[in-house]
Formats: structure tokens, sequence, C-alpha cells
């Protein structure tokens, strides 16, 4: 799996939709689980999944697949 | 080692997978899994509130899954954060209003005293100490007022050490460590005023599991400190703190005696070269023979199952002085070369004792196979053959986990002993009436009371085999039936010529309309079967509604898995069926009735 469907998978399942429903212009205004709450466990998840760690500074961000993966590819992860 | 003998293992290997895994998305995966399943391996119903100063809501599925595996049907509400007492002391609040089986409190001095988390060296004493009295008087008064309202069992945590301290606040006169200790001291205290508050050790649970246990970055984000990486260590851990509320806990160990209790097997290597002792690797036995005293202290039965020759055990036992266990700390001694399953139904039906309340405790794989196969309802220990292994399977066994020994249960341990002096009077009689009269039984019956209550919901929840209703009944349920002064709720305690027996049954009828009493529970611990106690308690029952002028007794006989010994009870004692279906037997009971006093025991009323 490349590294934009396991992005996707992530959020998918951590916000409980339907993964055809994820694509790159997907954000926190067009999901209705993704707020504060969902936030905590998209970060922890995605930590999780790529095995590195965002910077505080980072998180109140990553409002939008755009941005974090924008994030990952600076820690090197090819998207 | 969680105890769930009902699901599969696989189910059990997923689901701690999964809670050490960290991942809510696998966390969640096995939930759904798990609300699939009947029922009846789903367990019993149980709602936890949880109280709490922190975030913890992102989390809660962990909790949940921790909870599930006992297996219990588990359902969790998260109150509003930082409302503590808004929440426990108002009975219209959203959480008090839920009613909870349990309420478990969430707290760290940082969000107790929002002012320390600057520096409290700029405080000066005299404020530091009236911040710590503040709060001591805080929650002092938070408990009082809880539990004159409620008795449903609350767990207060500790308080987590989340800040980092130097050497410098380690040797002021005020410092953090020293406000830490303080609280957490008095937070232990508060156990030994009230009976239904337990403690969960969150800061020993933090000190253990250490700086991976703190997730600072989310703790600054969200308020969120307990890392993903412990999150389901921490859930496991308030699993394990409530299980024994509401789960049975373990009676009896069964052990094995060569390469458990002592290293080598004494029959070939010879007393001289058996390994027990202050030396290596006699430390770690003499560590698992302490651990099994400290068992036996807190209620639980030991018995020894060994395939040996008697005289070489006893030998060791006799001549080995670097052994903290002696022969007589054991409640029975089996050593043959019988199978161990024979020698523990042995056991199991000298001592009235359910299989499913022993631990067996073998180092021979074959041994605990045997056992497995024969008596699948004996929790069998899976322990190597490596002496820290065994030691730390027992240490990490939470079906020995118990809240309190009560009184009764510390009589326990002596009064089965009795029960074996007892049965060798009984084989040598054979009228059981005489051997009854020899008993000099005293039966003294008192009405249910704020002095008996708690033993009273504790054999509510642990009688099986002599309960006609199997009603679990919680304090508060019984502090209801005391409000109707017509409810007639005996208890009954039990001496003999051996010994007393403490509370050892009840009968509970509650008044209905037309001069009618419905029995709702009635049942006799398994220590005073055979005996003829429940014709004393009925006496005393029939006697008292006679007494209110009682019309009509009504009485049911519902079915369980381990009751089928008072199927016909009601009818003995002089009751008619009415209605008979294969789940339950309903009996009616026209008074003015009299019912012949037993002869052979002696009836102190009320």
């Amino acid at each position: 799996m490349n590294n934009k469907n396991k992005l996707f998978k992530v959020v998918a399942e951590v916000f409980n939709v339907k993964l055809n429903s994820i694509d790159m212009n997907t954000n926190s205004n067009n999901i209705k689980n993704w707020d504060s709450l969902g936030m905590i466990n998209l970060i922890t998840e995605i930590e999780k999944t790529f095995n590195i760690k965002f910077d505080i500074l980072e998180i109140p961000l990553l409002h939008s697949i755009k941005i974090i993966i924008e994030k990952l590819e600076k820690k090197g992860i090819m998207f | 080692m969680i105890i769930n003998m009902k699901w599969p293992q696989n189910l059990l290997n997923d689901s701690n997978k999964a809670l050490n895994n960290g991942s809510i998305i696998e966390v969640r995966k096995i939930l759904k899994k798990i609300s699939k399943l009947s029922r009846k391996m789903r367990g019993k119903k149980l709602k936890l509130g949880i109280v709490r100063t922190f975030t913890i809501e992102a989390q809660i599925d962990f909790i949940k899954l921790a909870l599930s595996v006992l297996p219990c049907n588990i359902e969790i509400k998260v109150a509003d954060i930082d409302n503590i007492e808004q929440e426990i002391l108002d009975l219209n609040s959203k959480l008090l209003k839920w009613s909870p089986d349990i309420i478990l409190i969430l707290w760290r001095l940082e969000e107790l005293i929002p002012s320390f988390k600057s520096n409290p060296n700029n405080l000066n004493l005299k404020k530091y100490k009236n911040f710590v009295n503040k709060l001591k008087l805080r929650i002092n008064e938070m408990i009082d007022i809880y539990t004159s309202l409620t008795n449903t069992p609350l767990i207060i945590s500790t308080m987590p050490i989340t800040k980092k301290i130097n050497i410098y606040d380690t040797n002021n006169l005020i410092s953090f460590r020293k406000i830490f200790e303080e609280i957490n001291l008095y937070i232990f205290k508060l156990n030994e005023k009230y009976t239904n508050i337990s403690i969960f050790d969150f800061n020993l649970w933090s000190s253990i599991i250490g700086k991976n246990s703190y997730d600072r970055k989310l703790d600054f984000f969200a308020r969120q400190p307990i890392s993903s990486s412990s999150i389901g260590l921490f859930a496991s851990e308030i699993s394990r703190s409530i299980r024994p509320l509401f789960f049975s806990s373990a009676k009896a160990i069964v052990l094995d005696a060569d390469n458990v209790l002592w290293g080598g097997i004494v029959g070939e290597d010879g007393i001289n070269n058996i390994k027990i002792g202050n030396d290596f690797p006699g430390n770690i036995y003499k560590t698992i023979q302490e651990f099994i005293l400290r068992l036996k202290s807190q209620g639980i039965l030991l018995f020894l199952i060994s395939k040996n020759n008697e005289k070489d055990v006893n030998n060791v036992f006799s001549k080995v002085d670097t052994m903290p266990l002696k022969l007589n700390d054991f409640d029975a001694i089996k050593i043959n070369w019988n199978k161990k399953s024979i020698n523990l139904k042995e056991i199991a039906s000298d001592y009235n004792l359910g299989l499913d309340s022993f631990v067996f405790v073998d180092d021979q794989k074959f041994e605990r196979e045997e056992m497995k196969f024969n008596l699948p309802q004996v929790y069998t220990l899976e322990i190597s053959e490596n002496p820290i292994d065994i030691l730390s399977s027992l240490e990490n066994c939470w079906f020995f986990d118990r809240i309190k020994t009560s009184k009764e249960d510390k009589i326990r341990s002596l009064d089965y002993n009795l029960e074996s002096k007892r049965k060798l009077l009984k084989d040598s009689m054979k009228n059981t009436e005489n051997f009854l009269i020899s008993l000099k039984l005293n039966a003294a019956i008192s009405k249910l009371s704020k002095n008996n209550i708690s033993r009273t919901s504790q054999m509510l929840i642990k009688t099986n085999q002599f309960n006609l209703r199997t009603q679990r009944h919680s304090e508060l349920q019984l502090n209801k039936f005391m409000i109707n002064p017509f409810n007639i709720l005996l208890i009954l305690s039990l001496s003999d010529k051996f010994g007393n027996q403490g509370i050892v049954g009840l009968i509970f009828g509650c008044k209905e309309k037309d001069n009618t009493i419905f029995i709702d529970s009635f049942l006799l611990s398994c220590r005073a079967l055979g005996r003829g106690a429940e014709k004393a308690l009925w006496y005393a029952f029939i006697n008292q509604a006679n007494k209110y002028k009682i019309k009509k007794i009504k009485a049911e006989y519902i079915v369980s898995k381990k009751n089928s010994q008072v199927s016909s009870l009601y009818e003995e004692l002089g009751m008619s069926c009415v209605n008979k279906t294969r789940f339950k037997t309903v009996y009616e009971l026209i008074l003015p009735y009299k019912y012949k006093k037993p002869s052979w025991i002696k009836i102190g009323l009320l």
C-alpha cells in the first residue's frame, strides 16, 4: 500500500467513514467527527502508522489531508 | 492475567494485543467483534461513571475493552471535565441520574490546585500549608457527603506525579514531592473510614511504567496526559481494580510440591539437595512460599497435592528449617499417586467449594493438561518451569484479588478446618439428627441493619448453591428494603461446639398489598449446609409473619446453573406449588401456619 492510501485508511478508520469518501480535499470541515477529540486520535494513529512524531507547534495546523501530507513529507515520508 | 474462561482464547489474545499496541483503530475493531457475541458470553451489565480533571474521552474505548474482557457488558459515561463535586454530590446530576454501578475519580494535583502549576517555591510556608489543608478538607467533605448520599462503590485514584522535580525542590521545605506524598497518604487513609471506597493507585502505576506513561505534548495540547503507548496498560489496571467488586475471587489454591515450593525433586535429589532458603535459587522459592502465606492471611485456603512419597514431603517440612510454609498451614494435604483431578475433586467436595473457585499450580505440563481436561472449571495457572515465572504468574493472577477481607473471611480458614473435624464426627454417626444434636447448634436470628449490611450484600453476590432466587442486590437496594418496617428481613448467624461461623444465611420477605409477603431472597452460605439451619431460619420467618398478621406468603424458586439442590426446598418447608415452568416454580402458603420448631438447633430470636 502506498503512503497516500495508508494515510487515507487511517483517516477513514479514525473518523469512522468510508474509505472512498476520503480524497486530497478532505479536511476538518467536511468530516463530522474531525473535532478536537477526533484530532487527538488522528495524531496518535498517524504517528504510530508512519513512525514519526509531530512537532507540538505543527499539531494545531493539521486540519486537512493536504497539510498533513506536507508535514509528513518534511519528515521524509514520500508521497 | 485475566480470568475469562467463557471466551475463545484467540479473542482474548487479540484483545490483549490491541490493548498493548495502543491503536484505537484496532481496539474498535475488537469491540465490534465483542458486540456480536451472545449475551451470555458478554457477561453481566456494568455501568461505570468516570469523573476526572483531565482528558480521557478520546481513550475511553481502551477502558471499555479492558473491562469487556472480564467479561462484562460495559457502559461508560464520562462526566464533564473538572466537575467532581457537581457530578457525584448531586442526586440530580447527569452522572448519578444515569445510576452507575461504580464511579471512578481520576484527578491530578495540577488541576486541583492550579497555582501549583507555577513554581511552589514562590509560596511561603504558611500559604503552602494552607493549600494542602484546604485540599484535604475538600476531599474529606466530598467523601463524607458522597457516602451519606449513596452506596454506589467509589474508586478514588491517587495523584500521579507528572512534573519533573529537581534536587532543589526535593530538599526544600516547600516541595512538590511533599505535597504529593501528603495528599496521596491522605487518600490511602480514606478506606479506613469508609466501606464502599477503594483506591486506584494511579501514582504507583505511573511510576512503574515510568517516563513512557506520560505524553507531555498531548497534555499541553489537549490536557490528555496518558500516552498512547501506555493507555492499554492503564485501562487494564483500572479493570483489575474494578474486578473484585463485581466478580468472585479464588477461594483456594492447590499447590504442587517439587519445583513449585522448592527447587528440585525431593524423592530423587534427596532432602539435602533441594533449593529453599536465602541463597540463590532457593531465595526465589522462599519468596513463592511467602507469597502463598500472604494469600492465606487474605483468607485463601491452601491445599497440597503432590505425587510423592508421603514421608519424603513430611521430612522436608519437619527437617528443613528455611521453609516459611509449615505443614499445618495447609488446610488439606493429598500425597499419593492418584490423578490430581481426582484429589482436587475430593477436596472440593470435602470443603463444599465450587470447582471454579480453585487455582491449580503445577510446574508439569502433563499435570496441567490433565486438570484442564478433567476439570475445566478449575483455573489452571499457565506457568513455565522457571521459578521467577511461577512467582510472577502468582503475583499477576487477578483471580486472587479481593478488595477487603471481611471478618468472616478471616475466620473462614479456621472454620474450614473445623469443617473437616465435623465431617469425621459425621462419618462415625449413622443417624443424622443425632449428629446434628451432638453439634450443639445455635442459630441467632437478627434483623438486617447497618451492622450486617456489608456481609449481607457480600453473601448475596457470592452464594450460588443454596440460593432460591439468586438476586444480586447492592447495598443500595438493601437500604431500600429497610425503609418499609413491615418487610421481614432476617439474618442468620450460626455457631456450634466447634466455633462461631458468623453470618451464614438470610431470608428477605417484602410486604405487598393484601397482607401478602413475597420472599425476595432466601439463601445459606455453603459453609452452613447440611445442618438444617434453613429450617431454623424458616421457623423464625413464619413466626414473624404470623405476628404481623400476614395472610399469604408467596415464594419462587428460580432455576440457575448451580442451585438444583434447593429445587424442592419450599415443598419440604410446607408450601404448595401453584405454577411450574422450566425456569421457575411459584409457591404459596396460607397463614396462619404452624411450622414445627427444629429439635436439633437452639434458636435465639431477634
